[in-house]
C-alpha cells in the first residue's frame, strides 16, 4: 500500500514538516487549541488512509491543507448555524464625506495606486500576515460572513440559509467587508510601500 | 444640456452604486444592463476602476489563504500535542 521508506508518504514526516502550518490554519479558523489539534490529527490520519489516491499533482503541503480545509468547512457548516441580526445602521456604514451628494467619490477617499503588481504583492513575506490581521479587524459578524464566503468557499445560498439572512443583506454585508478589507490593506500594507 | 446630464445619471451609476455592483459582480453574474452600466462608469472613473481591481485581487488571495498564509509563524503545535498525534499515527501504521 504505502511506501514507508519514501519520506513523502510518512505521516511522521508530514507532522514534522507541515504540522505547524496545519495547526496554525486550524487555529485561525476555529480559535480553539484542542479542536485545532484534533483537526490536525484527523487530517493526518485521513491522509495516511487515502495516500493511495494522492497522485502527486500538487505538493504534500497543498494536499494536506485541502484535506484539513474540507474538514474545517464541514465543521463550520454545522457550527455556523446561528442566525445573525443586522440593523439597517450596521449595513449602511459609510465614512463621513466619502461620497458627494450625487454619490460620486470624493478624491481623498479614492482607491490609491498600490505600488506592486498584485501577484508580486502576494510574494512579499508580510502580505499574508497583514491580510489575516485585516480580516480579523472587520466587525465580528461581517468578518464571519466574509470568511464563510471567501476563505471557506461556501455558496451565497448556503450562507444565507445558515445565517438566516436575505440575499440583499448578504451582498451589502460582503460589500462592506470588501470595502473595509481594501481600506485596511491600503493603510497597513499598500500605502506603506509607496 | 441639463437633460443630457440627467439622462447620464440615469444610465451610469454613481461611485457609491458602482462599488456595490462591483462587489456583487464577484458573487453572481449581473444582468447585461448592469454589467454595461458598470463598464460605462469604469471607463470614465479611474478611482472605481482601481477599486474594482483591488477587491477582485483581495478576493482571489483570500481563497489562497489556507495554503499560503504564514501560519507557521504562530505558536505552533505543542510538544505534547505532537507526541500524542505521533503516537496515534504509529498505532494506525501498525494496524497496517
Amino acid at each position: 500500500m504505502t511506501e514507508i521508506n519514501n519520506p513523502e508518504s510518512d505521516p511522521g514526516v508530514w507532522l514534522k514538516d507541515h504540522g505547524d502550518h496545519l495547526y496554525g490554519y486550524a487555529m485561525y479558523r476555529l480559535r480553539d487549541k484542542h479542536m485545532a489539534e484534533d483537526m490536525v490529527q484527523e487530517t493526518l490520519l485521513s491522509a495516511w488512509k487515502a495516500f493511495d489516491k494522492f497522485e502527486g499533482r500538487s505538493s504534500v503541503k497543498t494536499w494536506l491543507t485541502t484535506i484539513l480545509h474540507n474538514k474545517i468547512v464541514d465543521f463550520v457548516r454545522k457550527a455556523a448555524r446561528q442566525k445573525l441580526v443586522f440593523s439597517g445602521e450596521d449595513l449602511d456604514h459609510e465614512m463621513p464625506g466619502e461620497f458627494s451628494e450625487t454619490g460620486h467619490i470624493n478624491m481623498e477617499f479614492g482607491a490609491k495606486q498600490w505600488p506592486l503588481r498584485p501577484d508580486d504583492m502576494a510574494q512579499r513575506g508580510d502580505f499574508w500576515r497583514v491580510l489575516m490581521q485585516c480580516i480579523d479587524h472587520l466587525p465580528k459578524d461581517t468578518g464571519e460572513v466574509f470568511r464563510l464566503r471567501e476563505v471557506d468557499g461556501l455558496s451565497t445560498e448556503e450562507i444565507c440559509e445558515l445565517k438566516g439572512i436575505e440575499k440583499n443583506n448578504f451582498w451589502v454585508i460582503l460589500h462592506r467587508a470588501r470595502k473595509g478589507l481594501r481600506a485596511c490593506m491600503e493603510s497597513n500594507w499598500g500605502g506603506r510601500h509607496n | 444640456m441639463k437633460i443630457v446630464e440627467r439622462l447620464m445619471f440615469l444610465v451610469i451609476p454613481s461611485c457609491r452604486e458602482t462599488q456595490k455592483l462591483q462587489s456583487r459582480n464577484l458573487d453572481e453574474k449581473l444582468s447585461l444592463w448592469r454589467r454595461s452600466s458598470l463598464w460605462m462608469h469604469c471607463v470614465m472613473c479611474g478611482w472605481c476602476r482601481r477599486y474594482g481591481k483591488q477587491i477582485k485581487f483581495l478576493n482571489r488571495v483570500c481563497r489562497d489563504l489556507p495554503e499560503c498564509g504564514n501560519f507557521e509563524k504562530g505558536e505552533g503545535l505543542s510538544d505534547e500535542a505532537k507526541g500524542r498525534i505521533e503516537k496515534c499515527l504509529c498505532e494506525e501504521k501498525d494496524k497496517g
